[in-house]
C-alpha cells in the first residue's frame, strides 16, 4: 500500500476516535496520505505547511474547535484548503465557515463518492494554490532587491507614467529614471516592460 | 335659786365655754377633764401652803413682839433702877461737894447704899488726883475691888472714864471691863463715876463699881428671866453676865433659812452703846411639823392625787377600750356596707328592724323607709303578695328550707328581681331569739348565666352532632361508651366496639396501663398517661375499615373526662375522597416525572443526534472502505477482520445509547429499594455527557469512595442529576465562557445535614449564576429562564428530593466579589 505512489495527503482532526479512525480507513482505501490528529492543538504544531495536503476537520471538538482552527490558519496565510465534518444541527455555523473561505462541509455520516471527489477537489486546489504559494515567494524575494528609489519607480512605471513623469514626481532626472528602470529591469530578469508588468502585479495580485 | 343657776347657764359666757368645749377634739375633752382636777388640787395645796406659811409668820411676828416688849421692859427697869443709884451717888457727891460728908460719914453713907442696892459692889472717892480717898465694898464684893484709900488708879478704862467725867463735869459710865482674879471666873464690871462739883470747882469723882453679874440679879425683872435667857453683852457680843443663848438647832445647819432665834437686843439706856441687853425667847410653839392641820391637808391632798391619778388611768383605759370599740365599729360598718348580700333582720312579729347597705341597694328603699315596714312590705310585688305572705309565714315559724327560696322584689322603680333568700334565726347575746335574719342575694346574673351555659351547652351539642367526624370517648379499660356523636351512631350504632375497633387498628394502646414491657422500651411514657402527655400525644393513623368501606383518618388523644376518669378520645374523619385524590395525584406525580425525563431527552435530542451520528458515521465509513478494497482487490484478511470488528464495536456502541435512553425514559413504576449511590451517579453522568461534550463542557467528578445504601427510586436520583448537569452545561455554554473555564463539577460525598447522616450531591457550573428574581422562583412550577423550557424540570427535581425526606438548594457562587458560577446541590437522608 506505501510503495504505491499516494495521490497526496488528507489531515484529519477530529477529537471522536472511532470517526477518525474510519475515515483514515476509508481514505486510505483510496490511496490518499491520511494523517489523523486528535485535537486542532496537536494539529498546528505538527503539520508541515510545504506539503501539498487538504485538512478534513470537526466542526465541533473539545479544546479548540474546527472554526478556531480555521482562523489560525488564516492567520498563517496557509493555502491549506479546509473541509468541515458537521453534524445535523450545524449547518448555519458551516455555512459561517465557507464565508472565510472554506472549501465545503460534509455532514455525518459521510457519502464516500462525495467524500472522494472532495477530496480530489481540494488537493486540486491545494495543488494550484501551493504553486502560487511558490512563485509569490519567488516574485516576493525578487522584489526584495529592489532599492527604496527603484520600488518607487517601479510603482510609477506599473500606474502607466511616462520617465518624465515620473522624473518630475520624484524630483530627479530623466537620465537617473532610465538608469533605474534598466536595474529594475535587470533585478526582476524582465526583457521587455510586459514582463516587468507581470512580475509586478503578479506580486500585488494576492494582495487586491 | 334654781331659777338664778338656769339664767346663769344660759349666760352668753358659759354658752361661748359651752361652745368652745363642743369645738374641742374628745381627746382634748379628756386631757382636758383630766388636768382640770389635778390643777384644781394643786391650787388648793399652794393655798393651804400659803395660809399655813402666812399664820406662822403672824405668830412668830407676835412671838418677836412679846420679846421686845418684855426686852424694854426689862430694860426700863434696869435703867430706871441705874438712875436711881446714879441719884443717890449724885447726892452723895453733892454732900461732899457741900462738905457735908467726910470720910467717916461716907463709909455710913456707903454702907446705907450698898445695903440697898446689892448690885453695887464698891463704892469709892477718888480725889481730883486719882487717888483713892475713900472706897467702901461690900461683903460679897471680890477682894479685887477692894481699893484702899491713897491707892493711885491704874485701870486704864477707870482713868478714862475719870478723866471724861472731870472734862464734862458730868456722871460717866465706864466700858464694861474685866476683873480676872486668880482661879476664878472673870467677873464683869462697869464703873459710873460722878464728878464731886464744888463752886464749879472739880474735887474728885464718886466711883461705883456695879457687878453685871448682880445687876442681872436684881435690876432684871424675875418674870423676864423665867421666860428668857436674858443676857448682858458688850459692843462685840460677848455675854458678860446671864445665860448664854441655846446652842444651834440641827435643822437650821441644813435649812439656814429657819436660822431665825426668836431674840431682841436693846442698850442699857444710862451706860450706853457699850452694854446691851439680850434676850432670847425660849422655843415654846411645836412648829410646823407639829401642826395637825398641816399634816390632815396633806394627807388629804395626796388621797386626792392619788385618786386623781387612780381615775387618770382608769380614764385612760375608758378611752382606750372606746377607741377600739369606735374602730370595731367602723369595721363592722365598713364590713356590713361592703357586704354584697343583702341583710334584713326581722323582729319575732315580722317588723323589719334592720337593713343592710346592700339591701336597701337593691331593693332601691332606704333604710328610713324599710325599718319598722310590718308586712306587706314595700318591695313586694303585688301579684306575688300572698305566696310571700305565706312564705314570711314559713318564715316566722321556722319553716324554711337551709337551701332558702326564691322570690321576686320589686324595686322601687317597679322593676323587678330574682332573688333567693335565707332565713336564720337571730339570737343575742343571752340566747334568746330576737328576730329573724334574711340574706338576700340578686340572682338575676347567675340565672342569666345558667340560661347562657344552657344556650351555649345546646350550641356545642349542635356542632358535635353536624360534625362530619365521628367523635366517641370512651374510658380505659371499660366497655362503657361516655360519649358518641352523631355520625359515629351512624357508623358504629353506639356500641363501644367500633371505637375500639379505631383504636385496635390504629395500632393506640386502650389499656396503656397495661402495655406490655417491649413497648415500655420502646416509649418510656407508656404507662404513665398523665395529664401533660395528653396534650402532646395526640396520634394520628389513617385506616381503611372494610364494614363501612370508607378510608379513616383516626385521631385519638386521652382526655380527663368529667368524672376524673382517664378516658380517650377519638376522632374518625372521612378521608376517602382525599385518599383517592392522594392516589390521583401519586399517578400524577409519576407521569409528570416520566414525561420530564421524555422532556430532558428531547431538550437533549441534538446532543443524542450527534453522539449516535458518530458510531454510524464510523461504521459507515469502514463499510465504505472495505467496499473500495475489495473492489480494487486491495483487501488481505487481517485488515477486514480488524475493520469488522471496529464496525461492530461501533454498532454496539450506538446500542449502548439507545439503551441507555430507553431505560431511562421508560415509564417505570415507583421502584424504591435500597441502592448504591455509585452505579447511579455512573449511569446518570454517561447521559449527561452526551449533552457535556456537545456543548464542550468539562465534567470533574468527585465521588466518595465509601457512600452508604440509599432507600430511593434510583431512576428518579438519575433524573434529578441529569437535569442538574444538563442545566449546567447549559449554563456554562449560554456563558461563552472560554475553554479552561468550561467547567462542570459533580461532588458526591457524606455529610451531615438536619442531625442525620445524608448522602450529599453538589453539582458546581462556572456559567452566569442566577438572578435574585430567578432564585427566588427557581424551584416553582412553569418557571423557566428557557425560550423553549416548559418550567417543570427543577420544580419536579425538589418534588424528587424531597419525596425522598431531602432537601435541594441552590445559591450563586463568588470569588472575590465576581461571580464565577452557580452552585446546585441536594441531600438524600441515609438512613
Amino acid at each position: 500500500m506505501s510503495l504505491i505512489p499516494k495521490k497526496g495527503t488528507v489531515y484529519v482532526v477530529d477529537d471522536d476516535e472511532a470517526v477518525r479512525d474510519s475515515l483514515q480507513w476509508l481514505l486510505e482505501g483510496k490511496d490518499y496520505r491520511v494523517r489523523c490528529f486528535d485535537s486542532a492543538e496537536v494539529f498546528l504544531s505538527r503539520y508541515d505547511a510545504r506539503e501539498v495536503a487538504c485538512l478534513i476537520v470537526d466542526i465541533r471538538m473539545g479544546g479548540m474547535s474546527g472554526l478556531e482552527l480555521q482562523d489560525k490558519l488564516v492567520e498563517r496565510k496557509s493555502p491549506l484548503p479546509i473541509v468541515f465534518i458537521t453534524g445535523h444541527g450545524d449547518v448555519p455555523m458551516a455555512v459561517n465557515t465557507m464565508k472565510k473561505g472554506a472549501m465545503d462541509f460534509i455532514q455525518k455520516p459521510f457519502k464516500e463518492d462525495e467524500l472522494v471527489s472532495l477530496v480530489e477537489r481540494m488537493l486540486e486546489h491545494a495543488k494550484e494554490s501551493f504553486a502560487e504559494h511558490q512563485q509569490a515567494a519567488s516574485r516576493e524575494a525578487l522584489m526584495a532587491k529592489l532599492t527604496g528609489r527603484e520600488a518607487q519607480v517601479l510603482e510609477r512605471i506599473v500606474a502607466g507614467r511616462l520617465n518624465k513623469q515620473i522624473a518630475d514626481d520624484l524630483g530627479i532626472s530623466i537620465k537617473t529614471v532610465e538608469a533605474h528602470r534598466a536595474n529594475i529591469m535587470e533585478k526582476l530578469n524582465a526583457n521587455t516592460v510586459a514582463d516587468l508588468l507581470k512580475t509586478a502585479l503578479g506580486q500585488n495580485a494576492p494582495k487586491a | 335659786m334654781f331659777k338664778k343657776l338656769l339664767s346663769t347657764l344660759s349666760h352668753p359666757l358659759v354658752a361661748r365655754w359651752r361652745s368652745w368645749w363642743r369645738s374641742q377634739s374628745p381627746s382634748k375633752q379628756d386631757r382636758f377633764a383630766l388636768i382640770g382636777p389635778i390643777a384644781a388640787v394643786l391650787l388648793f395645796l399652794i393655798a393651804i401652803t400659803t395660809a399655813l406659811a402666812y399664820l406662822k409668820y403672824e405668830e412668830i411676828d407676835r412671838e418677836q413682839e412679846i420679846v421686845r416688849r418684855d426686852v424694854e421692859y426689862a430694860q426700863q427697869r434696869l435703867r430706871i433702877r441705874l438712875l436711881e443709884r446714879q441719884e443717890q451717888v449724885m447726892r452723895m457727891a453733892r454732900d461732899i461737894a457741900n462738905n457735908e460728908t467726910n470720910l467717916k460719914s461716907f463709909n455710913a453713907d456707903a454702907r446705907a447704899l450698898l445695903a440697898q442696892s446689892p448690885e453695887i459692889s464698891t463704892l469709892t472717892w477718888i480725889d481730883p488726883n486719882k487717888r483713892v480717898k475713900a472706897s467702901y465694898s461690900s461683903a460679897s464684893a471680890n477682894p479685887a475691888l477692894m481699893r484702899n484709900p491713897g491707892e493711885q488708879l491704874t485701870r486704864t478704862e477707870v482713868k478714862d472714864t475719870f478723866d471724861l467725867a472731870h472734862a464734862l463735869l458730868q456722871p460717866v459710865y465706864s466700858q464694861p471691863f474685866k476683873l480676872t482674879e486668880k482661879q476664878q471666873a472673870p467677873i464683869h464690871q462697869v464703873q459710873l463715876q460722878v464728878p464731886i462739883v464744888s463752886k464749879g470747882l472739880f474735887w474728885g469723882v464718886l466711883a461705883v463699881d456695879y457687878t453685871l453679874d448682880d445687876i442681872m440679879r436684881f435690876a432684871v425683872p424675875n418674870e423676864i428671866v423665867l421666860k428668857y435667857a436674858v443676857s448682858l453683852r458688850d459692843v462685840e457680843n460677848h455675854i458678860l453676865a446671864g445665860q448664854s443663848s441655846q446652842p444651834k438647832h440641827k435643822v437650821t445647819e441644813v435649812l439656814p433659812w429657819l436660822k431665825h432665834t426668836n431674840e431682841y437686843d436693846v442698850p442699857v439706856t444710862p451706860v450706853g452703846y457699850a452694854l446691851s441687853l439680850h434676850a432670847q425667847a425660849y422655843r415654846v410653839s411645836p412648829g410646823v411639823i407639829g401642826n395637825g392641820v398641816f399634816w390632815l391637808v396633806t394627807v388629804l391632798s395626796l388621797m386626792t392625787t392619788w385618786m386623781l391619778i387612780g381615775t387618770w388611768r382608769h380614764t385612760r383605759r375608758r378611752v382606750q377600750a372606746q377607741q377600739a370599740l369606735i374602730a370595731e365599729t367602723n369595721f363592722r360598718r365598713a364590713m356590713e356596707n361592703s357586704m354584697l348580700t343583702g341583710m334584713r333582720a326581722l323582729d319575732i312579729k315580722g317588723r323589719i328592724t334592720y337593713v343592710n347597705a346592700a339591701f336597701c341597694q337593691m331593693t332601691g328603699w332606704s333604710e328610713a323607709e324599710l325599718v319598722g315596714c310590718v308586712p306587706p312590705f314595700p318591695y313586694w310585688p303585688e301579684d306575688d303578695r300572698e305566696l310571700l305572705e305565706q312564705r314570711l309565714l314559713e318564715e316566722l315559724t321556722g319553716n324554711t328550707s337551709a337551701s332558702g327560696f326564691q322570690v321576686r322584689v320589686k324595686r322601687k322603680n317597679g322593676t323587678v328581681f330574682d332573688a333567693r333568700l335565707y332565713v336564720s334565726p337571730l339570737v343575742d347575746a343571752m340566747g334568746q331569739q330576737t328576730g329573724w335574719m334574711t340574706s338576700m342575694t340578686d340572682i338575676t346574673e347567675p340565672n342569666r348565666i345558667r340560661e347562657q351555659l344552657s344556650a351555649a351547652h345546646d350550641r356545642f351539642t349542635t356542632v358535635l352532632e353536624g360534625l362530619d367526624a365521628s367523635v366517641s370517648v370512651a374510658p380505659l379499660g371499660s366497655q362503657e361508651l361516655l360519649f358518641a356523636n352523631k355520625l359515629y351512631r351512624q357508623w358504629f350504632n353506639a356500641s363501644t366496639a367500633g371505637h375500639l375497633n379505631l383504636v385496635a387498628q390504629a395500632g393506640m394502646a386502650t389499656q396503656s396501663v397495661q402495655s406490655s414491657s417491649e413497648e415500655e422500651m420502646d416509649n418510656p411514657l407508656v404507662g404513665f398517661p398523665t395529664n401533660e402527655m395528653t396534650e402532646v400525644q395526640s396520634k394520628n393513623a389513617e385506616l381503611y375499615v372494610p364494614e363501612l368501606n370508607k378510608w379513616l383518618e383516626v385521631r385519638s388523644r386521652y382526655l380527663n373526662w368529667v368524672d376524673g376518669r382517664l378516658a380517650q378520645m377519638v376522632i374518625a374523619t372521612d378521608i376517602t375522597p382525599r385518599k383517592q385524590a392522594e392516589e390521583q395525584a401519586q399517578i400524577q406525580t409519576e407521569r409528570a416525572q416520566a414525561a420530564s425525563r421524555l422532556v430532558t431527552m428531547g431538550e437533549m435530542a441534538s446532543s443524542v443526534a450527534h453522539e449516535l451520528n458518530q458510531p454510524l458515521t464510523a461504521i459507515n465509513n469502514y463499510c465504505n472502505g472495505m467496499v473500495s478494497r475489495i473492489k480494487s482487490k486491495n483487501l488481505s484478511e487481517a485488515d477486514m477482520l480488524t475493520a469488522l470488528e471496529k464496525t461492530a464495536h461501533q454498532a454496539q456502541r450506538a446500542g449502548q445509547i439507545i439503551q441507555r435512553i430507553r431505560s431511562f425514559v421508560k415509564r417505570s413504576e415507583p421502584n424504591r429499594s435500597w441502592s448504591e449511590v455509585a452505579p447511579m451517579v455512573a449511569e446518570a453522568v454517561e447521559l449527561a455527557n452526551l449533552e457535556l461534550k456537545r456543548r464542550h463542557v468539562r465534567l470533574t467528578q468527585h465521588i466518595a469512595a465509601k457512600l452508604p445504601r440509599l432507600l430511593v427510586d434510583p431512576i428518579l436520583i438519575e433524573q434529578v442529576l441529569i437535569n442538574l448537569m444538563k442545566n449546567a452545561a447549559e449554563s456554562v455554554d449560554m456563558a461563552n465562557r472560554a475553554q479552561h473555564l468550561r467547567d462542570v463539577t459533580l461532588q458526591v460525598q457524606t455529610s451531615q445535614k438536619e442531625s442525620q447522616e445524608v448522602v450529599e450531591f453538589i453539582v458546581t457550573d462556572t456559567g452566569r449564576g442566577l438572578a435574585p428574581e430567578v432564585l427566588e422562583h427557581l424551584f416553582e412550577a412553569f418557571f423557566s429562564t428557557k425560550a423553549e423550557g416548559m418550567g417543570i424540570g427543577l420544580n419536579l427535581c425538589r418534588s424528587i428530593v424531597e419525596s425522598h425526606q431531602g432537601r435541594m438548594s441552590a445559591e450563586n457562587l463568588y470569588n472575590q466579589g465576581l461571580l464565577t458560577g452557580c452552585r446546585f446541590s441536594f441531600w438524600i437522608p441515609a438512613r
